[in-house]
């Protein structure tokens, strides 16, 4: 190929690939709104409170009042649970969460409506430890 | 920092010195070797804790060998040859090119103060994978839990995550500026490499004009920010490309280059589950397509598999010892595949879906099209070098399609999750195997290829 042409090719494709970056992150993504983006906390800040009651490692159980999609084929059914679960994974790795263990010596019960909670440890047998927000629960199995 | 910085760039230079004996310009020796020891740099970690040998010291004792390894080697390598000095450039391509990387990086920072946790796979798989490393000291298998749901991917290797846990540790803290950083560098790695090595095969303005072509494909700074490892991925697969392309280049075949090239590639399989694909579709494709009798191409393809031998190992080891199973595996029965592969409503979607994202420009520009195109139109007798990685890149690209039909997320859920993530691992060497193909090496005559008549 004639090199004029390929150079000239190459410099349109770049310049259209350029122009689509610029709209993707200035306009797609609103600049004007970068600063308040940057300033907005971290899903993980969520967590920070649970975590420093917990231990440093090994597995804890892990209950919620949404469900957790626990194998492929429903990736959109679930994806409010899901993500709970997940954020919480990655905030408070490298605990291991058992999803649906309510027998274990510790207990995460995470919720999507705050409402739930009392329900959510009356049906999994569960007593608060600590409540670290109306949503956010560390507890343990009620005795039997 | 310093003494890992060292590392990374003593032994991956020395390393790079020594295969390439003076036979290429300074600014390929660096980026092939700052690659070389970022990843090198990753691999020794994580072969470190396998060992057992977990603590502050066995790292630092780590780091300081690969800095007094990467000294000998470059006493060894001695005074580089002179090399041809590449044909510049005209400035008005430079600053076209140094512009269009500013503005990436630009864009780079933007996405990652508004994502500093980067995308879904990044906060779910990598950097919790290298949280859970960093954190857990002597415990860190618990990583690789399989107790932990299928998302986090326990089976995927740990070039990236080593990479970041290394961060964390070094800098004493786990602030996203970690992994931003190490996303930002592999990538700019990958453009400078680019630039490098068909600056020295093609001449300056076609290296500037190459990574011209990469700094611009939209979803590439996207998916850099995003802290995913497909950029780190297509990086470590361009380096094995580039030190195949100087090998084949080169009339003497230098056995080194073919060796490092090996390793190179079991570098990508050491970053992604995919990288073991392209490894052995890089062997197949020097036997397949190498220049020389048969013999020669078996001792190329041999001797690159002997250079991907020992990361080969590692990653057999971490499979065997501790990688939870693959979800697309694990979740596929003999009876599920059969009726899968032989749904043809789910092939016709498939087909349908890949001819889409030719013209996707969401992500790709114009550029997937023009590089089918002018393969297509102008290629008619492509170089060794050109020839080995597009059929590799064929091949590996011919391997997804079963791979897409078997899986069992629904397809176009994951089709469209994926597909561009995969494009990218490929494109660096695409955009490097095109060019050689479409410039005349320096000697050969000009416009070798002619335009297709009528």
């Amino acid at each position: 190929m004639r090199e004029r042409p390929l150079v000239a090719a190459i410099c349109l494709l770049a310049a259209l690939g350029l122009s689509r970056s610029l709209w993707f992150h200035a306009v797609a993504e609103p600049i004007g709104g970068l600063a308040q983006a940057a300033r907005a906390p971290r899903a993980e800040e969520r967590y920070l409170a649970l975590r420093a009651l917990l231990p440093g490692g090994g597995a804890v159980g892990y209950v919620s009042d949404e469900i957790v999609d626990l194998a492929p084929g429903s990736e959109h059914e679930h994806a409010v649970g899901t993500k709970l679960y997940q954020e919480a994974l990655y905030a408070l790795a490298p605990l291991v969460l058992r999803y649906g263990d309510d027998r274990a010596p510790l207990v995460i019960a995470n919720l999507h409506d705050p409402s739930r909670l009392a329900a959510v440890l009356g049906a999994h047998g569960l007593e608060p430890v600590a409540a670290v927000a109306p949503d956010l629960a560390l507890c343990r199995p009620v005795p039997r | 920092m310093i003494l890992p910085l060292f590392a990374i760039a003593a032994f991956g230079i020395g390393l790079a010195s020594v295969a390439l004996e003076g036979r290429a310009p300074l600014l390929v020796r660096v980026f092939v070797g700052v690659c070389l020891g970022a990843a090198a740099w990753s691999a020794t970690f994580a072969a470190l804790l396998l060992c057992g040998f977990t603590s502050p010291s066995a790292r630092f004792g780590k780091d300081a060998a690969l800095v007094l390894a990467g000294v000998l080697l470059l006493w060894r390598a001695g005074e580089a040859g002179r090399t041809q000095r590449p044909k510049p450039a005209p400035a008005w391509l430079a600053a076209t090119f140094a512009s269009a990387c500013a503005l990436a990086a630009a864009l780079f920072v933007e996405h990652a103060l508004r994502f500093p946790d980067g995308g879904w796979d990044a906060w779910m798989i990598w950097n919790l994978r290298a949280r859970s490393i960093a954190r857990a000291g002597a415990a860190f298998r618990s990583a690789f839990s399989p107790e932990l749901v299928f998302w986090a991917h326990q089976d995927y290797p740990w070039m990236l995550p080593g990479m970041v846990a290394q961060g964390f540790l070094a800098s004493g803290t786990e602030s996203p500026a970690v992994p931003v950083a190490i996303a930002g560098a592999l990538a700019a790695l990958a453009v400078g490499l680019l630039v490098a090595a068909l600056g020295h095969l093609r001449g300056m303005q076609w290296g500037l004009l190459g990574g011209l072509a990469l700094v611009s494909t939209p979803c590439f700074v996207t998916f850099a920010a995003n802290q995913q490892s497909d950029v780190p991925m297509g990086t470590m697969l361009l380096l094995a490309t580039v030190l195949l392309a100087l090998a084949l280049e080169d009339e003497r075949r230098p056995a080194k280059l073919f060796a490092l090239a090996g390793l190179s590639a079991s570098m990508a399989a050491w970053t992604k589950n995919e990288g073991a694909l392209y490894t052995l579709a890089l062997a197949a494709a020097l036997l397949l397509q190498g220049p020389g009798a048969p013999r020669d191409r078996a001792r190329a393809a041999g001797l690159f598999l002997a250079g991907a031998a020992p990361i080969g190992a590692l990653l057999a080891y971490f499979k065997l010892a501790m990688a939870h199973t693959n979800d697309l595996l694990h979740y596929t029965s003999g009876p599920t595949a059969l009726q899968r592969a032989t749904d043809l409503h789910r092939w016709g979607e498939l087909g349908l879906a890949w001819l889409r994202r030719l013209v996707y420009f969401q992500n790709w520009g114009l550029w997937l099209l023009a590089l089918v195109a002018a393969l297509a139109l102008f290629v008619r007798k492509p170089p060794a070098s050109s020839r080995v990685i597009l059929t590799a890149l064929a091949l590996a690209y011919c391997a997804y399609v079963p791979m897409y039909i078997l899986q069992p997320h629904p397809l176009l859920w994951f089709f469209r999750a994926s597909i561009d993530r995969l494009f990218m691992h490929l494109w660096p060497s695409a955009i490097l195997a095109t060019l050689l193909a479409l410039v005349p090496a320096a000697g050969e005559a000009r416009a070798a290829v002619p335009l297709r008549q009528g």
